[in-house]
């Protein structure tokens, strides 16, 4: 494959609506084109995204592809793997960046395995060295970062970690090119059957909230938890819980912090109720700023909040609620 | 149905420090461990072995020294795996997942009539390349990535995969890839009978002389050129006493940072 002066940036996509952090993507690689006089390509894989896509212009996009058909609904890797080759093909990007979700995990590998190169992944660091990319990322929970720099003239592939880089500013007036891409030959090879999507509603969603709420083994019990849903609507929050708590029924596992669980990346974490183990740890490290509430002090998450409040959190919360309602009522 | 399970061997993260200013990572003396998501992929593979009678369960583990492994595919022998197959070659120490995706690759090849290829997801122990995928395109199976459950009925596996808002379900068309998630549940422990009918269970190391590999497949493409220690985080602050004069003090910080 050849290789032009173009940075292509796959756009993130849940329940067919653009994710923030495509937004990221684009801030970053709008800066990074600017730095090389090269394009900024954007590709959106769904159904019913054409209005959407169009408006990626005012965030940095120079030419927005779309591939749109009923195929692309719902999330099939081998289908979305299809259509997005033949962008890669025409694009031929130096640089390709997808999120660091599920999805943009497995095209990264997919695309990567297509050109026979490697991912450098979830990476919250990039730099243009000219005659390569050099990207960093954290390995080993955290405890490290590594510095990866990519092959001389090859493409490098990356994910890039939810939150890493500055969303672009939107500018109303700046308009792209759309181009469509030809999707009627998109067949699943492979016969994945889609037969139920089951997604969670009306609450905030954990990974992508600024502000998260959550709850361990403190807390005692489900029905205990309305607690830290409260403090939650107080703050704006997205609510989770520890792996103690999810394995105890009290929380569905798809609001698990942690290692097994999401990854989140708030600018305020609140932690109620939890001590903190390095599982639950490396789940929201990135967290801006911690907030802990614990009974005792020289629980693992005390020593690394930013705050540590120490006291029952069935006492703290109520008047931390009070507290938040009062200054509301102040500043308005 | 054979059933191949992939464990990788790597540094206990947990333990993996450097000291602030340190240009070098040194691992040498980290334990090693199974990564956790392959312990996961095992844990269900043993649950597939032991609803499905006939199932043979294959473990492959790849390594630059097959002792650093040993112990770690004895263990999964023990635990109920059928057979196991370490690759040994010095190039591994460094080879990125594309290289190591032509191992697996060739190792399922010769394996022959494999239903079933799973492993862990790649995730935040730092270990996030794509492995899952490129083998899938490999051997042109298709791929189903963050599994939280898995059923076989016949020729199709049943997939519940767990991803960001929700599951989404897939039945897929056997041979597959399938890639382990956040599947809720802990490993079991070999049991003693378990460990002595290890010891007479076939356990091979393989060459890649013995795979159609040649080791000039095996290249990089994303080099890894410097390493540091994340800054440190300062300890924070402590705020005792009553309640009230606790959430006081708490709310006033952090109105300061504009979060109320
Ligand atoms: C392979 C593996 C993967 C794992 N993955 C995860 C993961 O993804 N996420 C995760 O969270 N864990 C995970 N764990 C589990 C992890 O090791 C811990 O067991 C778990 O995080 C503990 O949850 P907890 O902090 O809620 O409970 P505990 O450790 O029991 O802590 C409860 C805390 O609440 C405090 N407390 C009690 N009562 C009150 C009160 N009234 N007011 C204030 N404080 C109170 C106690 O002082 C204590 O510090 C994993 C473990 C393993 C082995
Ligand atoms: N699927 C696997 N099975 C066994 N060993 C692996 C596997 N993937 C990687 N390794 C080994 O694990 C070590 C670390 O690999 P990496 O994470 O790529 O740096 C290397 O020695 C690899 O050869």
């Amino acid at each position: 494959m050849g290789m032009q002066n173009r940075i292509l940036v796959l756009a993130e996509l849940q329940d067919g609506a653009i994710q923030g952090v495509t937004l990221e993507m684009l801030g970053k690689a709008r800066e990074l084109a600017n730095g090389r006089q090269a394009t900024v390509d954007v590709v959106v894989l769904g159904a019913n995204v054409t209005e959407q896509a169009r408006g990626l212009g005012a965030y940095g996009a120079d030419t927005v592809w779309v591939a749109e058909s009923p195929a692309l609904a719902d999330y099939d890797a081998q289908a979305y793997a299809i259509a997005l080759m033949q962008v890669i093909g025409r694009v031929e990007p130096t640089l390709f960046l997808c999120a660091a979700t599920s999805q943009g995990r497995d095209l990264s590998g997919l695309v990567a395995a297509r050109l026979g190169v490697g991912v450098a992944a979830d990476i919250n660091q990039i730099k243009d060295l000219g005659h390569a990319w050099e990207v960093v990322r954290p390995i080993f929970g955290g405890n490290v970062l590594s510095t990866l720099q990519s092959t001389p003239e090859r493409c490098l592939i990356a994910t890039v970690s939810l939150r890493a880089f500055e969303k672009a500013a939107a500018d109303a007036g700046r308009a792209c090119a759309v181009e469509a891409v030809a999707v009627d030959a998109i067949t699943t090879r492979t016969a994945i059957k889609v037969f139920a999507a089951e997604v969670a509603s009306g609450r905030l969603n954990l990974g992508d909230a600024e502000v998260v709420v959550a709850g361990g083994r403190g807390v005692g019990s489900a029905e205990k938890f309305a607690i830290i849903d409260d403090l939650g609507r107080a703050l704006g929050a997205a609510v989770g819980a520890s792996r103690a708590v999810t394995d105890a029924g009290w929380r569905p596992t798809n609001e698990q912090i942690g290692q097994t669980g999401v990854t989140v990346k708030p600018k305020l974490y609140v932690a109620a109720g939890i001590s903190g183990a390095v599982q639950h740890w490396v789940g929201m490290k990135d967290a801006g700023y911690v907030v802990a509430i614990n009974t005792d002090p020289e629980a693992p998450i005390m020593k690394t909040a930013d705050l540590a409040l120490v006291g029952d959190l069935f006492k703290v919360i109520p008047e931390l609620i009070r507290e938040i309602e009062a200054a509301r009522g102040a500043s308005v | 149905m054979r059933v191949v399970i992939s464990l990788k061997v790597v540094p206990d993260y947990e333990q993996v420090r450097m000291a602030q200013g340190a240009t070098v990572l040194d691992v040498a003396q980290v334990p090693r461990v199974v990564y956790t998501f392959d312990e996961l992929a095992l844990e269900m593979a043993l649950r597939i072995k032991d609803k499905n009678a006939g199932t043979e369960l294959i473990v492959v583990s790849m390594s630059p020294d097959a002792a650093k492994v040993r112990e770690v595919v004895k263990k999964a022998l023990a635990m109920g795996a059928d057979r196991a197959v370490i690759v040994e070659d010095a190039a591994f120490g460094d080879a990125d997942s594309w290289a190591q995706a032509q191992v697996l690759k060739a190792v399922v090849e010769k394996l022959g009539e494999v239903s079933l290829l799973s492993y862990g997801i790649p995730g935040i122990q730092g270990e996030a390349f794509p492995l899952g995928v490129e083998v899938g395109h490999l051997l042109n199976w298709p791929v189903v990535s963050y599994a939280s459950e898995m059923a076989v009925t016949g020729d199709t596996v049943a997939v519940v995969r767990h991803i960001e808002g929700g599951k989404q379900s897939v039945d897929v068309p056997m041979p597959a890839v399938v890639t382990i998630g956040k599947f809720q549940a802990d490993p079991r422990l070999p049991t003693f009978k378990g460990i002595m009918g290890a010891k007479n269970k076939p356990l091979e190391v393989w060459s890649l002389a013995d795979l159609a590999v040649t080791p000039d497949a095996l290249g990089h493409s994303v080099r890894q050129t410097a390493v540091a220690p994340p800054s440190a985080r300062g300890a924070g602050r402590k705020i005792e006493g009553d309640a009230v004069d606790v959430a006081k003090e708490a709310i006033a910080s952090l109105r300061g940072r504009q979060f109320v």
